[in-house]
């Protein structure tokens, strides 16, 4: 029952994207909020009876990486549809005639992949909807049709496709080397590949992870691989921009993840060298961006650099401490990140050149929004009580455990470096003078409840996180997902 | 088992698919590329067709899958050709002789780092692995969107070439999510080429060039 429950969210997300297109023009913003309810309750439930199950030990449902995932695509999913009409009221439409309809088919298909992604129990199956996807985010990437969001669909498009190829191989290669054990699709199931992968050669287990690694690589964003990230987030709408940079790249990163969990030969607790270099180079990458003075959301997208660097580090520790971190930074980033990108709807209407320059006066541009600004880049530099204070303590300890100490030190001097970057940018951001006047009339209150509901949600996973780290189960469960 | 009988046919296929691949880096029109790569996924296509009597059922797919790629996206990407004339060649950055010998390097230098996998022969290796090249030099060296389209599709036709060369062939969801993957990426892609043409007045893609810190 667990498990039809489960399946349930991304099946009544592609029913959403199949029947709201149909009603009429007036009723569509009103019929997407109705659907992405539904779909959001109906994944909470998954994920309430999944934690059920997981606590008393019952069989079925989503195991703890499926409940984290699940339950981040359904918050940001949700608070993301449930701004898309305030975008299309305001945003242009340049790609598609009747650009609302394709807008929420694109967005309803590309949430229920989101929510299929973290059940996947089969390799080539998480690959086919990561695929899939990548065509539905190039359109929702460009959907306003200037020459710029036509430049960033394109190159995401391109290089990620050839990344999600690259990945193929890599899996043909998994498949052809292990299917005299399983010669089915069962093959690549998570289970099997556990114990099959074990007949590999080292040799051949090394070009399997370098083929898979690299392609999502690409998928995700990590330098040197990241060419299209700040463009295609920048670029896409707000709420696109949020479900791109807070679920889909921390899910690309689980497929790895899992990979890692059911192919890789070292000895337990040996650092996954390809995980910290693509991380300590994604870091290294991205912090002269967080000080240069860019647009808002050119910013956040750095900043989805930086955090995607980080977790890569941290799975890469292969550290009990470390990979309870990472699931406290996918929750807290995705929370934080998505805060960001929804408040540039209201101080972008506002201060229509700050899609082109650095932001200034936010705080007086619109107050609701500045602060949910502040919040978002605060928590995203670190700033205790964030949660991604305690995560990057966790990940930072967990490479001490694993004896990586030159690693930590490197990555522990670029998050500093980051930190003041990242304070610095969202200071002059919200308190510097003015370039221009503001345009239209001063934002409506009604934004408030953005701020005021993420930053509940970042405290209360503070409070979550301390109780559950602390359960004497979890360090168990830790080591099971190392 | 495929068998001896098949072999001459699978080493026929792989040198032909390759030397096409290498005329596509190397050729100056869309159209031309357009009908070698139409080539060499029927040629792909109809080694899938031959071995299918020896092998499972997921032949069956591939070849299909293989065909309609032949058929259709020849079809729509000549049909693109028509509708998007440039008016002056879109020109590649490097002398077609320059990019040729830059990618053979490449090559080497990646088949020099596969160990041999036990599952491929040397021949069916190596030639995935060139193919593998030729896409990705086409996408990185060529500026025209159509080309760097058909680079991910070339890309593609190597996979299918060493699944089609593996005893098992690829099982069938994959081959089905695979042709999906390669619809919705083309269908995309030619969605997108068609409003570059007629947002920018070119499919060359150096005029994307707004975005940049």
């Amino acid at each position: 029952m667990t498990e039809l429950t489960a399946l349930a969210a991304p099946l009544s997300a592609v029913l959403a994207a199949a029947v709201i297109p149909l009603f009429p023009t007036a009723w569509l913003a009103a019929a997407n909020r109705v659907a992405a309810v539904v779909v959001a309750l109906i994944s909470a439930s998954a994920v309430a009876a999944s934690v059920i199950a997981l606590v008393y030990a019952q069989p079925g449902g989503l195991d703890v990486l499926g409940v984290v995932f699940v339950a981040v695509s359904a918050t940001i999913g949700l608070s993301s549809a449930m701004l898309s009409p305030s975008y299309l009221r305001h945003g242009a439409a340049g790609f598609f005639g009747d650009g609302p309809r394709w807008y929420y088919f694109a967005f309803f298909l590309f949430w229920a992949a989101l929510l299929a992604i973290p059940q996947a129990g089969n390799l080539g199956i998480a690959w086919v909807l990561v695929a899939v996807s990548t065509g539905l985010t190039c359109l929702l990437v460009a959907y306003s049709g200037t020459s710029r969001a036509l430049e960033a669909g394109w190159k995401y498009l391109i290089l990620t496709t050839l990344g999600v190829v690259v990945a193929l191989l890599g899996i043909l290669i998994l498949f052809g080397s292990t299917a005299h054990v399983e010669e089915s699709l069962a093959a690549l199931d998570w289970s099997v590949l556990n114990s099959s992968a074990a007949t590999m050669t080292k040799q051949t287990t090394a070009v399997v992870l370098i083929f898979i690694t690299v392609g999502f690589a690409a998928k995700i964003g990590w330098a040197p691989l990241q060419h299209w990230l700040p463009d295609a987030h920048s670029e896409a709408p707000a709420p696109v921009s949020a479900m791109l940079s807070a679920v889909l790249l921390p899910t690309a990163i689980l497929v790895l993840w899992r990979l890692d969990l059911a192919v890789s030969d070292g000895p337990p607790g040996s650092p996954r060298w390809l995980l910290l270099g693509f991380g300590l180079l994604s870091l290294a990458v991205a912090v002269p961006f967080l000080w240069a003075p860019l647009p808002v959301k050119r910013l956040l997208a750095y900043s989805s650099l930086e955090h995607m660097g980080i977790i890569a580090i941290g799975l890469g520790f292969a550290d009990p401490i470390a990979t309870s971190g990472v699931l406290l930074h996918v929750v807290g980033h995705a929370l934080a990140k998505a805060l960001g990108f929804q408040v540039t709807l209201p101080l972008l209407r506002r201060q229509p050149a700050a899609a082109r320059l650095p932001l200034r006066a936010g705080a007086a541009t619109s107050p609701s929004a500045a602060t949910g600004l502040g919040i978002s880049l605060g928590a995203l530099a670190g700033l205790p009580p964030s949660p991604l204070f305690i995560s990057e303590l966790l990940i930072l300890a967990g490479g001490v455990a694993a004896g990586q100490v030159v690693v930590v030190a490197v990555a522990a001097l670029l998050l500093a470096l980051a930190f003041v970057g990242l304070v610095r940018q969202g200071l002059e951001a919200l308190f510097a003078n003015a370039r221009h006047k503001p345009v239209g009339p001063p934002t409506s209150t009604s934004w408030w409840w953005l701020p005021a509901v993420f930053g509940a949600l970042m405290i209360g996973l503070d409070l979550l996180a301390w109780f559950v780290f602390s359960q004497p189960g979890w360090a168990s469960l830790a080591e099971a997902l190392t | 088992m495929a068998g001896t009988s098949a072999l001459p046919l699978m080493q026929f296929t792989q040198a032909t698919v390759v030397a096409l691949g290498l005329l596509m880096l190397v050729s100056r029109r869309r159209s031309v590329c357009i009908v070698l790569m139409a080539v060499q996924s029927a040629a792909v296509g109809i080694t899938a067709l031959a071995v299918i009597p020896a092998r499972s059922s997921a032949f069956v797919t591939a070849a299909i899958v293989l065909a309609v790629k032949a058929v259709g996206i020849t079809f729509f990407l000549a049909l693109a050709v028509r509708r998007t004339r440039e008016r002056s060649r879109v020109r590649a950055d490097l002398d077609p002789l320059v990019r040729l010998a830059a990618t053979l390097v490449g090559i080497v230098v990646i088949e020099l780092l596969v160990p041999p996998l036990p599952f491929l022969s040397s021949g069916a290796q190596q030639a995935t692995l060139a193919l593998f090249g030729f896409g990705i030099a086409l996408v990185i060296t060529r500026h025209a969107t159509l080309l760097q389209l058909m680079g991910i599709l070339v890309c593609e036709n190597a996979v299918a070439l060493a699944a089609v060369s593996t005893p098992g062939g690829m099982p069938v969801v994959i081959e089905l999510g695979a042709a999906a993957d390669v619809i919705v990426f083309f269908a995309v892609g030619l969605a997108f080429h068609h409003r570059i043409f007629t947002v920018l007045g070119s499919g060359d893609s150096t005029v994307l060039r707004e975005l940049h810190d």
